[in-house]
């Protein structure tokens, strides 16, 4: 079924059960994530979850209604304009086996493997056999992505987008969202594609792993895809549903990264330019290349912004909190700005042309957000290998395991 | 504690400083990031973001033909991405928490006035709603009001084109008037978008013959 404000039945008299307490949309039980006033209108005593508020409000005054689960048997072609590596055929081979025998799988694919192309063949058939499909992350950026790579290869058919504050839904049959959204349905999707499955806020919070099994059905087919797996999950799907994807679409090697030893934020503290940075800056734009420049935090970016900014003004930095964001990787992805400063929100999901990556303080990082760093550059069939240097003060564990990642991917022949 | 803005779990730290304040339930991040004030020219008056053309503020030009202004007007929050998205949830999706990180960026003391009063909402609205958002963050900062104003308006603003809002009928009625003649007034509004609104409310508080009428609005759209 599907929770709905608007639906004709009642699943719960009340959204949250005061005692306790628990929501029963999102099962959040935890105390600090419930919220009480006394409403002014009538004195009541109100309770509700702030966890899923972004859903509508689960309260202890207002029942929680629902629509039935409804299947519908639809023709789904898609297109795609270029043929699939022998690897994502291999993969997408594996994914159809896995649907028709109703078992769960996890991708392990180098980024820039093309993942999403892989699931189409099973989704074409998932929908004709009318079963409800559902491509869900936890990232709004690769929701967004995904709907636009699926809504061109399915021309014909409606896809749902929901994500905070964004719901284009036509009958939650074939659905895109961010994890979250699926609080609003329980044994609903048969076939689930959960992309970036490691980012943030998924290994955190169990809360969001239950969600995925209540939205899904008891005989689901479910589809992990990540870079950096992690024990839970390979427990989840068993070691024979692992297959590992180690190339890219085009074939090429990942790109190794240089290792820099120097301590950046000393330089910046005693108000000195930190002149191996800048050195390399100037060599990067010289080749008439782009530099994504990755900083741990925004006090030090801010900093280090002020130097880089007056040496070469082509640049810009960018944080979450930043209302211009969206318009300076735009100025990216335009080439009027050639060096960009971020913290990690831009590790995943962004495509340049011509990209090298600088990585400062690579030893405060861990592995699963530098081989998404690394990921950014090389994506291009035109421009598939690319720079990538780590700035680091000292050597950490996060630092060697991301160069052992990197090598075990280059080294592997694909299973296929 | 959680912070209510992103929900993430606050540090306890207790040090000589906190160990006598209460914690508040805001991160730094969400603090820096809502105080945030876009670059950009701005109206002297109304705060808007006024583009390069502009000589003088097109809104205020607007409603200075149509009604008296106030004395002044005050705005607390920059309405960028991340201010809409609070007061979205804080308004409509009933995110009521957030009255209290609202509350926090609002000035302590208002010896200048003699009465604080809110914009009303309809009891239609009070009704599905449960509380009146401008209001509940005048409660949760512990400010003294006095309700002088009622409304019947139920459409909501935002879906109005300018003309229309100034168009429709005041929809204002004064409900206490024995609070107004010869006092200051600071009239409070939650967003400020044409500011049509709180001008019409001001039209009818002006009826009474006030001694002043300012104007503190949360955001500027
Ligand atoms: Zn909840
Ligand atoms: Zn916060
Ligand atoms: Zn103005």
């Amino acid at each position: 079924m599907i929770l709905d404000h608007r639906g004709d039945a009642i699943y719960r008299t009340a959204g949250v059960d005061v005692k306790g307490p628990l929501c029963h949309r999102c099962g959040n039980t935890s105390k600090k994530y419930f919220y009480s006033y006394d409403a002014p209108f009538d004195g009541s005593r109100v309770t509700y979850c702030m966890k899923c508020i972004n859903l509508g409000r689960s309260d202890s005054m207002t029942p929680l209604r629902c629509n039935p689960t409804v299947r519908r048997k639809t023709a789904s072609p898609y297109t795609l304009d270029f043929e699939l590596s022998s690897q994502q055929a291999y993969a997408s081979d594996r994914i159809m086996d896995a649907l028709k025998t109703g078992r769960s799988l996890l991708l392990y694919a180098v980024t820039g493997a093309g993942k999403t192309e892989m699931t189409f063949q099973s989704i074409e058939w998932a929908r004709e056999a009318g079963l409800n499909v559902a491509f869900i992350s936890p990232r709004i950026d690769v929701v967004k992505e995904v709907h636009i790579r699926l809504g061109q290869a399915f021309v014909s058919s409606g896809i749902d987008l929901m994500y905070d504050g964004v719901k284009q839904v036509h009958d939650y049959q074939f659905t895109v969202c961010t994890v979250h959204q699926l609080f609003n349905f329980i044994d609903h999707f048969d076939f689930i594609i959960v992309d970036e499955t490691d980012a943030f806020p998924l290994p955190e919070d169990p809360i969001l792993m239950q969600a995925i099994r209540r939205a899904s059905t008891r005989a689901a087919t479910l589809i992990f895809m990540t870079a950096t797996p992690s024990r839970q999950l390979i427990r989840e799907v068993g070691k024979d549903g692992v297959i590992t994807l180690p190339r890219r679409y085009h074939g090429h090697d990942l790109t190794m990264p240089k290792m820099v030893w120097h301590d950046i934020r000393r330089d910046i503290s005693r108000d000195r330019a930190p002149k191996k940075l800048m050195n390399l800056i100037r060599d990067i734009l010289d080749a008439e290349r782009f530099v994504l420049v990755f900083v741990p935090e925004i006090s030090l970016m801010e900093a280090l912004f002020k130097v880089i900014h007056e040496v070469f003004p082509e640049s810009a930095a960018v944080h979450s909190g930043d209302p211009e964001r969206n318009h300076k990787v735009e100025k990216m992805r335009n080439k009027e700005i050639k060096v960009l400063l971020t913290t990690t929100i831009l590790e995943r999901g962004v495509t340049f042309d011509r990209l090298d990556a600088i990585i400062v303080h690579a030893e405060r990082f861990n592995m699963e957000s530098l081989i998404q760093m690394c990921g950014r550059v090389g994506r291009k069939q035109t421009d598939p290998v690319g720079n990538i240097w780590f700035f680091a003060h000292y050597q950490t564990d996060g630092i060697r395991r991301t160069f052992r990642t990197i090598r075990e991917f280059n080294a592997a022949r694909v299973d296929a | 504690m959680i912070c209510y803005c992103c929900h993430e779990a606050l540090a306890v730290q207790l040090d000589i400083v906190n160990l006598f304040s209460k914690q508040v339930p805001l991160c730094e991040k969400c603090r820096r990031e809502i105080s945030v004030w876009r670059p950009g020219r701005r109206c002297a008056s109304c705060h808007r973001r006024m583009s390069d053309e502009e000589v003088e503020c097109l809104d205020c030009l607007f409603l200075l033909e149509r009604y008296q202004p106030p004395g002044k007007t005050t705005c607390l929050l920059d309405y960028h991405e991340m201010n809409k998205m609070l007061f979205h949830r804080y308004k409509f999706m009933g995110d009521c928490a957030l009255a209290e990180i609202i509350a926090m960026f609002l000035p302590g003391h208002y010896g200048e006035y003699d009465v604080i009063t809110p914009i009303p909402i309809s009891t239609q609205r009070m009704t599905e709603r449960g509380y009146n958002q401008t209001a509940m963050v005048l409660d949760a900062k512990g400010i003294q009001y006095e309700e002088l104003l009622g409304t019947s308006r139920v459409k909501r603003q935002s879906e109005l084109g300018k003309n229309d809002r100034s168009r429709q009928e005041n929809p204002f009625f004064i409900s206490r008037p024995a609070g107004i003649e010869g006092r200051r007034i600071l009239v409070v509004d939650d967003i400020y978008t044409t500011g049509i609104t709180v001008h019409q409310a001001m039209e009818k508080l002006h009826a009474f013959r006030p001694a002043a009428i300012d104007v503190l609005t949360f955001s500027k759209a």
